[in-house]
């Protein structure tokens, strides 16, 4: 985190009076609209609406919500530069620790994160630290000429650093890494920057224009990108410490292994691993087919199994792409599903059906080899277990069967093999995760690790986290050269 | 970047690019594939890489026009450039000293095969080829193929050229003649693939095929090209492209391979009558 | 002949015995099964599933009544409806757990019947039940494991 003095108020609302602002309502688009189209659901706040939500700060004396933010962004300070409209100088406040406001600012659970431990939360709703966070990073978007120009980038340290996967991860210790003066290069597989950002989040949650202007930001301050690389294979972890120059690297290489389900008929046509389904869409465009000429299914009875964020993203894009059924097949409860609250209700406004506590145990095809429908058994939480826990149990004899013509299995990710395999130097624990201490050093002197390669599936904003303790890492050791 | 160095036409709708990519061909081994884009909108394919010259810093594939984007991707010429390449992937053939290996192919796995063979004979194999096309203005690589092996031998289904017939049927004559293989390698159509693996069963001897697969990201990554060898779900962009022969679901595979039949119909009868109406536009 | 005329005759001793044969012939087959593997976290993921079989082997041979009184927890049922892998493949982690999960089922499920079928010899009824509630436990734990991180979003 970076230093901080507590900010001058510009909160010209008595403190009292705070409190009977209400939260501002955040525009959306309309649900049987939106339903038909990929434009963004949320079209953010108006600037008067960002002051008067920024108003309904209290100024703790012992801000919480910097607590409770993964990356400890300075939230009062940037809520206070609202308050007396410098929306630039709020968007280089963030900048100081997150260099992504604008993907965070709607990507980020912040109702299970900053606003959660908000005070004023705790009476009324929560400040809306997210819905402020990301129009500040827009208005900088669309601001350019408001931004500071003075160099942000220390001189050259004469270090070379390598970072293998342009998604979150990658892209904040770039961040970090080029301001610190060092050279830095972004080796990407994908034929597009963003990761996960760019292939696993549909563009109605976070359009890629975001994702293409904050790759040529950091572009403008010196980063290299490649893509069509895939390190492990066009050249490996080796040739690229001991040839090519490289001091360190860092490997931001994501949950990028589906999981599937281990039930019969999970390999008919029309069975996808959220992967695929959000790769075509997201990446390829395949919504635009033939357009865009890669193909994507669209059926009449689309489902979803699971119930985390992917899931929702999945089953909003098979309703978009005019599935009339778009429905979630999810084993537990609702309350415990991990997707965000909000996504959820978008998803319900959407015409989205949830079926909770319902488990399918196989997929039926028909003559053509094309899944038809899902045979399903219904589910019972028990008894909590020693975790508190309760978990879902199948009744038996509850078999029933709905109708699918697509099915997207969204069950959760592991971590991408290729480099441990061809590395076997990196070590990596029982699930294949690679297995770093808490500055982020694998186990092979100068490579650096963070991000769902080593948590497995998690969000954004712990990525980006994992990233900047890294990039901190990285310097100390190009500084020192010591590896202990 | 991704400069076509050489493109040329090698049989009718049948096209061979040299294509530089200099990191590319330095690791490239037999068996490996690459992925490509031709345009920004277009899709990502797998192609195998036919050949490779590490200090030339090329490598060559050989595309058949049969969709939309491999109909596009055969109207490049030398000069042009592709928009994305990314490689090498897949894992290297494995090439070991069985005796005599037989290399079955057809269509555009002539081209897939040649390493092969060539790999084989290095390993001190005596090799043989059966090469199976349509008829003879879809042969490709008999020549190159005789130079790096101890015989070849044609069949086409119309008998336009060598044993009217098919590559099975040159299978059985091989060893009805005393020729018997210890290993089998069989790559290209997938019916093909099929047919030489049940009979190289029921003849106890072992087969390797080249999977073809619908695939996304090429890296293992979304599960598109999953294929069930050995009653166990693998990637055949990870865990193949090769694979036991005896133990592949063709059917299966056959069956996934038709997912975007519909769509791809859909895409090519665009792209030709775009194609028409540019030519005549052009004409005027 | 039937088990249960072979477990008939044999002295509490013997039947011990037999069980640890079942845990030992567990051991065997993942200790098989780590050598085969080639993905390393499946391998380590074996390992574990040889010490925990290894530990219930030597939990048998120092066989206490009082340590087997708690009920078992709930069965989840996670891997009843998943295909079954192999045992003549190369694994992954998310098959061993799978394997181990169905194997502890069949094993609780042996133990059961013999529970059933000695129920007027109510030492060893006792104990029968004991052993399949001891198996359930474990399934239980490798269901746990399972759910967690390949359900994660499930």
């Amino acid at each position: 985190m970076t230093k901080r003095t507590k900010p001058t108020s510009h909160n010209v609302v008595p403190m009292k009076a705070r409190f009977a602002i209400p939260r501002q309502d955040m525009p959306e688009q309309n649900p049987t609209k939106r339903a038909g189209n990929f434009l963004e659901v949320n079209l953010g706040l108006t600037a008067d609406q960002a002051v008067i939500e920024a108003q309904r700060c209290i100024e703790c004396g012992n801000p919480t919500c910097m607590e409770g933010c993964p990356v400890s962004i300075k939230i009062p300070d940037f809520i206070q530069l609202i308050c007396n409209r410098d929306f630039a100088k709020a968007a280089a406040k963030i900048k100081e620790d997150n260099s992504l406001p604008a993907v965070c600012g709607r990507v980020c659970p912040q109702e299970t994160q900053c606003e959660e431990v908000c005070v004023v939360g705790k009476r009324f709703e929560p400040v809306a630290i997210g819905r402020l966070e990301r129009f500040v990073a827009d208005y900088e978007r669309l601001h350019p000429e408001e931004m500071s120009t003075e160099s942000v980038v220390a001189e050259s340290t004469g270090k070379n650093v390598a970072i293998v996967g342009s998604g979150p991860a990658g892209l904040a210790t770039a961040a970090d890494l080029i301001k610190a003066g060092h050279a830095v290069t972004v080796f990407e597989a994908l034929h597009e920057f963003g990761g996960v950002l760019v292939y696993g989040i549909p563009e109605f949650r976070l359009p890629k224009e975001i994702l293409r202007k904050e790759v040529a930001a950091l572009e403008s301050l010196g980063v290299k990108f490649i893509k069509n690389f895939i390190v492990g294979r066009t050249q490996t972890v080796h040739e690229l410490l001991n040839e090519e120059g490289f001091d360190a690297m860092f490997l931001g290489l994501g949950a990028g292994l589906p999981r599937f389900m281990n039930i019969p008929g999970e390999n008919l046509n029309g069975v996808y691993s959220a992967n695929e389904f959000l790769t075509r869409s997201n990446l390829m465009r395949g919504y635009e087919f033939p357009d865009y000429d890669t193909p994507l299914y669209r059926a009449e009875h689309a489902i979803t199994v699971g119930g985390g964020n992917t899931a929702m993203d999945a089953v909003r894009t098979s309703k978009r792409l005019g599935a009339n059924h778009a429905t979630i097949v999810y084993r537990r409860s609702e309350e415990e599903m991990p997707a965000r609250n909000e996504e959820i209700h978008h998803a319900k406004d959407e015409g989205v059906h949830v079926m909770t506590l319902i488990n399918p145990i196989e997929f039926i095809g028909d003559e053509n080899g094309f899944v038809k429908s899902a045979r399903c058994l219904k589910m019972a939480l028990g008894e909590p277990d020693d975790s508190g826990r309760r978990r879902p149990i199948p009744i038996e004899g509850s078999e029933f069967e709905i109708p699918a013509d697509m099915v997207v299995i969204a069950v959760g990710n592991g971590s991408n093999p290729l480099i441990s395999q061809t590395t076997p130097e990196i070590s990596t624990n029982k699930w294949g995760n690679v297995v770093t201490d808490e500055i982020g050093r694998t186990s092979m002197k100068g490579v650096f690790a963070g991000g769902d390669i080593v948590t497995g599936g998690a969000t954004v904003i712990l990525a980006m986290g994992a990233g900047r303790a890294a990039a901190e890492g990285i310097n100390e050791y190009l500084k020192t050269g010591e590896w202990v | 970047m991704y400069k076509i160095i050489k493109a040329e036409f090698i049989a009718t709708g049948v096209k061979s690019f040299k294509i530089e990519a200099p990191l590319i061909a330095k690791k490239r081994e037999a068996g490996q594939f690459i992925m490509l884009r031709v345009h920004d909108r277009g899709e990502r394919i797998p192609i195998t890489i036919a050949d490779s010259n590490p200090e030339e810093g090329w490598i060559q594939i050989i595309v058949q026009s049969i969709g939309k984007t491999s109909m596009h991707l055969n109207t490049l010429e030398t000069g042009d450039a592709l928009h994305d390449l990314v490689g090498p992937l897949g894992r290297p053939t494995h090439v070991d000293n069985w005796g005599t290996l037989v290399c079955i192919s057809g269509g555009v796995g002539t081209a897939e095969a040649l390493p092969i063979a060539s790999a084989g004979r290095k390993a001190g194999n005596k090799v043989y080829s059966i090469i199976g096309a349509r008829n003879k203005d879809l042969l490709i690589a008999e020549k190159e193929m005789s130079l790096v092996t101890d015989g070849v031998f044609v069949s086409t289904d119309d008998g336009s050229y060598g044993r009217k017939g098919l590559v099975t049927d040159v299978l059985n004559d091989m060893m009805k003649d005393g020729l018997v293989p210890n290993m089998v390698v069989a790559i290209g159509p997938l019916p093909m693939m099929a047919a030489v693996s049940n009979q190289t069963k029921l003849l106890d001897i072992p087969c390797m095929v080249s999977l073809n697969a619908i695939m996304v990201d090429g890296t293992g990554m979304c599960g598109a090209c999953r294929a069930t060898v050995d009653g166990k779900t693998v990637f055949v962009c990870v865990d193949g492209p090769e694979f036991d022969g005896h133990k592949v679901d063709f059917k299966e595979l056959g069956t996934r391979q038709r997912m975007y039949k519909k769509q791809e119909a859909e895409s090519t009868k665009c792209y030709l009558e775009r194609m028409a109406d540019e030519a005549a536009k052009g004409g005027n | 002949m039937a088990l249960s005329d072979i477990i008939k005759n044999m002295s509490f001793d013997e039947i011990i015995k037999l069980c640890c044969d079942q845990e030992q012939e567990a051991v065997n087959l993942y200790t098989e099964l780590r050598n085969r593997a080639t993905d390393d976290a499946a391998k380590l993921k074996f390992q574990e599933l040889v010490d925990m079989e290894t530990q219930h082997l030597v939990n048998l041979q120092t066989f206490e009544i009082e340590k087997y009184m708690d009920l078992p927890p709930a069965n989840l049922k996670v891997t009843d409806y998943l295909t079954e892998p192999s045992k003549d493949r190369n694994l992954t982690t998310q098959e061993a757990l799978i394997l181990a999960a169905k194997r502890e089922d069949k094993t609780a499920k042996l133990y059961q019947d013999l529970a059933h079928f000695f129920k007027d010899n109510v030492e060893l009824n006792t104990f029968f039940q004991m052993m399949a509630d001891e198996e359930l436990r474990h399934k239980h734990d490798l269901e746990t494991e399972y759910e967690d991180e390949f359900l994660q979003e499930g």
